[in-house]
């Protein structure tokens, strides 16, 4: 071991041999573009790259400038990687917020060959000619370029990394959580909110992106207290883990907060190493917090000045955590330019860590005075009332160029000072997303040079640097009195308050506001947007362009629209913005600070919804004899259902003609199980029918069935089914299967908030019943032998339905066809439907019984022209259908009073008809549209559509149902039947859409 | 990369079953005829919404205003009744009720995991102070209309899903439970597994 570790090290050549907060004791190999390079367990990906000496880690995205670590989590805009290979892939990951692990493989972006020669950079020799929205205005001649050139040239420059095109192996899944207090954010302030909401009893949950709590803490060398740093934090999670009542996630991102106080938390399980067996690799939580605490920090915003995204340049919080949490000294040579005090606590860490801090640049004019003094006691030199005026070197920072600000660029006097790294401190601006998202303001304040929160829209508190306050000491105090307030207002339901925390003084934050230097000479780029390479050239751009909103500005740049979505940048630009139009940032406001926070997969959105969970299936109870009886399944809804029952070396075509002749010829047995069903009781049953069926109710007999039409409150047909009398306030209702949800939730509303005083119970039985139609001229002989009751047409007419059993099961019976053919309805308890259905085919073998599919029942009910969901399309009224003799006069129903609206009663509308091959033998192309005659010039008038389509078993010719205009009376005509899709034009003439027994002799037989 | 051990012991139990009947009630009279039924039940009353009555293989459950599911899980010795044609329903003395025994599979849910399991699918507050002994609810569960009910000793939960639903649902929790080291299949029983032992 100690051979690795000492092969690790020399490996590392900015790695200090002590310090930081990493097990040495367990080096880790990764590689980079291909190089074998060494860290240590606790290292992100970005700390054992910089400790490895790794400074250019990717090209930009616009202009391919060689890029390097910019910050220290979530905020990074630079140092996007390629994470893994092949199904794993996973672009554009931050390097920053990767946890270093065995194994890892990680390559670098946007460039060829490599980041540090990059072809793609000749793409800087047209930034003349790319600027913000360069798109809008160039490429738009000669036209024919755009779609062959323009556009796949542009699509193959845009994006970063590459998604993967093998589908997903890992598991990913979603997860519901209930608290008192949630607190998001297990820095100081989010630790001491959590600790005291636990002690008030609250059910707690804390969540924090990083592997181990403490935030910027972890940045830190000083106290908390009288505490060290690791002290404190082990004192703090040690007194969280006492509480039964308290749940700590790790790797856990809060990436929405949504009305309710339900936010949506993305956990990274096992990114970091292999699932165990059945683990998830990502898990999206869905939290209900009575209260929510947010303690998410403050994002260091960066400087406007020429070069300023060189490899080498760096948040000064960031260098500083490199220094402290991992021991990795981030360059030799260190600068820092600022406009606040925070920088000054990162040039005493950097000395400490190693580096040799040259100078502190401070814009301010007057600053501290127990800053510079402090510095100047380790060697640093401050120079205050100075400012950084460019960056030199291009792969690398070599050295900057300073001016004094009152010389504002006309001054000769400049001084160059040499260094590797340039640490820049814009101040810092709070992570109020969260926030924010709930759709509360965000608040310029001037002092800290920054947006900060406004009043709160739901019952959350944000406490520490989140809220604008950077003193530690106070942050505690106020972290801890918000805790135990939520905790207290979630237990006993007290009034949120509805101002936000006071801010304190500022200390270590405090800044002039400025944020560009004075001295932009326009030699380099000065880039606001590092991630989208948007400079303040094009927020200029944009804002003489005419864009005076910051949401325009934002969308015509694309200031913040990168995946880090602006963290770093989005306050230089509104502040830009605001000073192009000469008028105080607080009058711009920000962008809208939408979901999620921090880039998402997909599959962890989608959870375990995809594959075979895509979407539930339903399976009837004679499913698996459907199966063994090699039925070809299909998915119809959400149902699996028996398409044909294919014979060996029979197409399936043919074997649903074999089936539907067999049902014309003597009989059939299909499953019809998918039917919505419900029972409806009580004395207001059959009024709540009138009011819901366009035809009458009121006078069906008990023991007698009726086919039943609804339509919607705009007068389109909604649902047909049929309504049994089963007793005197008992009714059995079936619905199409494509409808029965919507049918069960439409009466339940009805029932419930329309007209609660009728006396009327309804209850849902799709599943209770196995249904079996039986039909077929022979039908009424194999029910007769099958069932104990008669079922002569005397006894059991057409329309009617009685009790029986069959095979010693208790059967409801319904007379009454789909198929226009002697029919009979089997409903069984569902748990003996495949002993009944089995028992039915055994009686049935004299007549040779045969079970057909959808196929072969579309076949049969196109020719008997009934309508499917494929006429009643929601465009279809019951005059279109031909069941305008269903629309009773008297009395009121759903949709009536639409039915008399002048679109619903124009004579030309499209009306069902029937259609039949001209010649015989060509098949009618589903889908296809009606015209009158081919060759038409464009546009062709279309007069309707083909809804269904088949080969008719009775007439042995394809024939189809249709939608034409004014279609009743064009029967006998010729029309075309057009398909571009399949390049068909099919003459057919037009029918009646009753191809089959039209006198329905055969189904009252 | 390194794969951690795997889990070693199995923290969830899961069983598949269908009880004999459920009796869907609502609106019922109050009187006699309903005091046999309840006696029947050994319930002294219909328990409120949500809430729940057990006693030995027999529950019933205030799945809503005025909706109660009397549930048997040993059979009654007689085939359930499958309708009341040209029956009225005042015979139903004691209010309007219907077999849905059929319509409705039973998946009994035990072990320290069987929360966390639950969580995975269901949006429900399952805390024992927010959903207590004995609690029960209609809501979604993995995208299905499920019915929840705690046992009245919070040893296990029932989750009820429609027959039609049973097997993508079996199949869903298998893989759910995987993390809590599941393997086996589900085992399908006819009569509850505990009945007899309550």
């Amino acid at each position: 071991m100690s051979a690795q570790i000492s092969v690790a090290q020399a490996a590392q050549p900015f790695r200090n041999p002590t310090g930081g907060i990493i097990d040495r004791s367990r080096p880790i190999r990764f590689t980079f573009d291909g190089k074998g390079l060494g860290g240590y367990a606790g290292d992100s990906l970005a700390s054992a790259l910089l400790a490895n000496g790794v400074r250019i880690v990717g090209r930009s995205f616009k202009y391919h400038r060689p890029r390097g670590i910019f910050g220290a989590g979530t905020e990074e805009p630079n140092a996007l990687v390629q994470l893994g290979s092949g199904a794993r892939t996973l672009p554009n990951s931050k390097a920053t917020e990767i946890e270093l692990y065995e194994g890892l493989s990680a390559t670098s972006q946007n460039c060829w060959p490599s980041p540090a020669f990059d072809l793609g950079a000749a793409a800087s020799f047209f930034a003349p000619l790319l600027p913000a929205g360069f798109y809008y205005k160039t490429f738009k001649w000669p036209p024919a370029f755009w779609e062959k050139l323009y556009e796949p040239l542009i699509r193959r420059a845009a994006g970063l990394g590459r998604a993967p095109t093998e589908p997903d192996p890992d598991r990913y899944e979603h997860r519901s959580g209930h608290c008192d207090v949630l607190v998001v954010g297990a820095g100081a302030a989010g630790l001491s909110a959590a600790a005291a909401a636990a002690e008030e009893g609250a059910r707690v949950i804390l969540i924090d992106e990083g592997a181990s709590p403490g935030g910027l803490l972890l940045a830190r060398r000083g106290k908390v207290g009288d505490e060290t740093v690791s002290d404190w934090l082990a004192r703090m999670v040690a007194r969280l883990d006492a509480f039964s009542d308290l749940r700590r996630l790790v790797r856990t991102t809060a990436i929405g907060y949504y009305d309710h106080n339900q936010l949506a938390l993305l956990e990274k399980v096992a990114d970091h190493r292999a699932p165990q067996p059945g683990e998830p690799r990502q898990r999206l939580w869905h939290v209900w917090a009575r209260r929510v605490v947010l303690a998410t920090g403050a994002h260091e915003r960066s400087l406007i000045f020429d070069n300023n995204d060189r490899p080498g340049v760096m948040l000064a919080s960031a260098a500083r955590l490199y220094a402290n949490r991992y021991a990795v000294r981030p360059g030799s040579t260190a600068v820092l330019f600022t406009n606040n005090d925070s920088a000054y606590e990162a040039a005493r860490d950097l000395a400490a860590a190693g580096s040799r801090v040259a100078a502190v640049i401070d814009c301010r004019e007057s600053v501290p005075a127990a800053l510079p003094t402090d510095i100047e006691r380790l060697g640093i030199e401050p120079i205050a009332g100075w400012s950084v005026a460019s960056v030199m070197g291009k792969h690398s920072v070599r050295a900057v160029e300073i001016r004094p600000n009152e010389s504002k660029g006309r001054s000769t006097l400049r001084r160059e000072i040499a260094c590797d790294l340039l640490c820049v401190s814009g101040g810092w601006s709070p992570a109020l997303h969260l926030h924010a998202q709930t759709g509360a303001r965000a608040v310029f304040d001037p002092s800290i040079g920054a947006f900060v929160p406004g009043a709160p829209r739901q019952g959350e508190r944000l406490v520490g640097a989140a809220a604008g306050n950077f003193d530690l000491k106070q942050t505690l105090a106020e972290a801890e009195a918000a805790g135990r307030e939520a905790a207290r207002e979630a237990k006993h339901g007290a009034a949120q308050r509805t101002v936000p925390a006071s801010r304190s003084s500022q200390a270590g934050s405090s800044t002039n506001g400025a944020l560009r230097s004075p001295h932009l000479q326009g030699r380099g780029k000065r880039f606001i947007d590092l991630q989208e390479d948007v400079t303040d050239k094009d927020v200029a751009l944009a804002v003489r362009e005419g864009y005076r909103s910051v949401e325009h500005v934002k969308r015509y740049t694309t200031l913040g629209m990168g995946t880090d979505q602006g963290k770093t940048g989005n306050t230089l630009g509104f502040v830009e913005v605001a000073r192009a139009l000469g008028h105080d940032p607080a009058t711009g406001g920000t962008t809208t600070f939408r979901p999620p926070y921090v880039p998402v997969t997909l599959g962890a959105l989608a959870g375990m919804h995809g594959g075979r969970h895509f979407l539930p299936i339903r399976r009837t109870p004679m499913h698996d004899w459907h199966v063994r009886a090699g039925a070809e399944m299909v998915q119809s809804g959400s149902w699996l259902r028996p398409q044909a029952y294919r014979r060996r070396g029979e197409r399936l075509e043919d074997a649903a003609w074999r089936e539907a002749s067999a049902v014309r010829r003597s009989v059939g047995i299909v499953d019809v199980s998918t039917l919505g069903k419900l029972e409806l009781f009580g004395s207001g049953a059959a009024e709540f029918l009138q009011r819901i069926y366009t035809n009458g109710f009121t006078s069906l007999p008990v023991g007698r069935v009726r086919y039943g039409l609804m339509l919607r409150e705009d007068g389109m047909v909604f649902d047909d089914g049929t309504v049994s009398r089963l007793g005197e306030h008992h009714y059995f209702i079936t619905t199409t299967t494509a409808q029965a949800a919507l049918v069960r939730q439409r009466l339940e509303h009805c029932r419930q908030v329309l007209w609660p005083d009728l006396d009327v119970e309804l209850v849902a039985v799709a599943d209770q019943w196995a249904a079996i139609a039986v039909a077929g001229p022979a039908s009424r002989e194999v029910l007769e032998r099958a069932v104990d009751i008669d079922v002569k047409d005397s006894a059991l007419p057409f329309m009617a339905c009685a009790l029986g059993r069959i095979s010693g099961v208790s059967v409801r019976l319904f007379r009454i066809s789909f198929s226009g053919d002697l029919a009979y309805e089997i409903y069984v308890p569902a748990r003996r439907g495949a002993e009944v259905w089995q028992h039915l085919l055994d009686i049935g073998a004299p007549q040779e019984i045969t079970p057909y599919g959808l196929d072969a029942l579309n076949a049969l009910r196109i020719e008997k022209g009934h309508v499917t969901h494929a006429e009643i399309n929601g465009r279809t009224t019951a005059e279109d259908l031909g069941l305008g003799r269903m629309l009773k006069q008297k009395g009121d129903f759903i949709g009536k009073r639409s039915l008399h609206r002048q679109g619903l009663t124009r004579k030309d509308r499209w009306q069902l008809v029937g259609l039949a091959s001209a010649d015989g033998r060509t098949p009618i192309p589903s889908g296809a549209k009606l015209i009158a005659r081919t060759g038409e010039a464009m546009p062709v008038p279309i007069l309707g559509e083909v809804t269904s389509t088949t080969m008719s078993p009775t007439l042995e010719r394809p024939i189809a149902l249709a939608l034409l205009a004014d279609g009743r009376s064009r029967i006998g005509e010729t029309v075309i039947a057009s398909s571009p899709l399949f390049g068909l034009e099919v003459p057919v003439s037009v029918t009646s859409p009753v191809f089959f027994d039209p006198e329905g002799k055969r189904l009252r037989g | 990369v390194a794969r951690e051990p795997a889990l070693q012991t199995q923290t969830i139990s899961l069983r598949r079953e269908m009880p004999a009947r459920i009796l869907h009630l609502a609106r019922p009279n109050l009187g006699p005829p309903l005091d046999e039924v309840l006696a029947s039940f050994q319930a002294a009353e219909l328990p409120v919404p949500g809430r729940s009555s057990t006693m030995v293989a027999r529950s019933i459950l205030g799945i809503g205003h005025g909706r109660w599911w009397l549930i048997e899980d040993e059979a009654p010795g007689e085939e359930p009744s499958q309708g009341h044609l040209s029956r009225p329903t005042s015979s139903l003395s004691f209010g309007i009720a219907i077999d849905i025994g059929d319509a409705w599979d039973r998946f009994r849910l035990s072990g320290e995991s069987a929360l966390d399991l639950l969580a995975k699918g269901s949006r429900l507050d399952l805390d024992p102070r927010v959903f207590a002994n004995g609690a029960c609810a209609l809501s979604s569960f993995a995208e299905l209309r499920t019915l929840l009910h705690r046992s009245s000793d919070g040893a296990h939960f029932d989750l009820y899903c429609g027959r039609s639903y049973a097997q993508t649902l079996e199949e869903w929790l298998g893989e759910a439970a995987a993390e809590f080291g599941w393997e086996a299949p589900i085992d399908k029983g006819g009569a509850p597994a505990n009945a007899a032992a309550q």
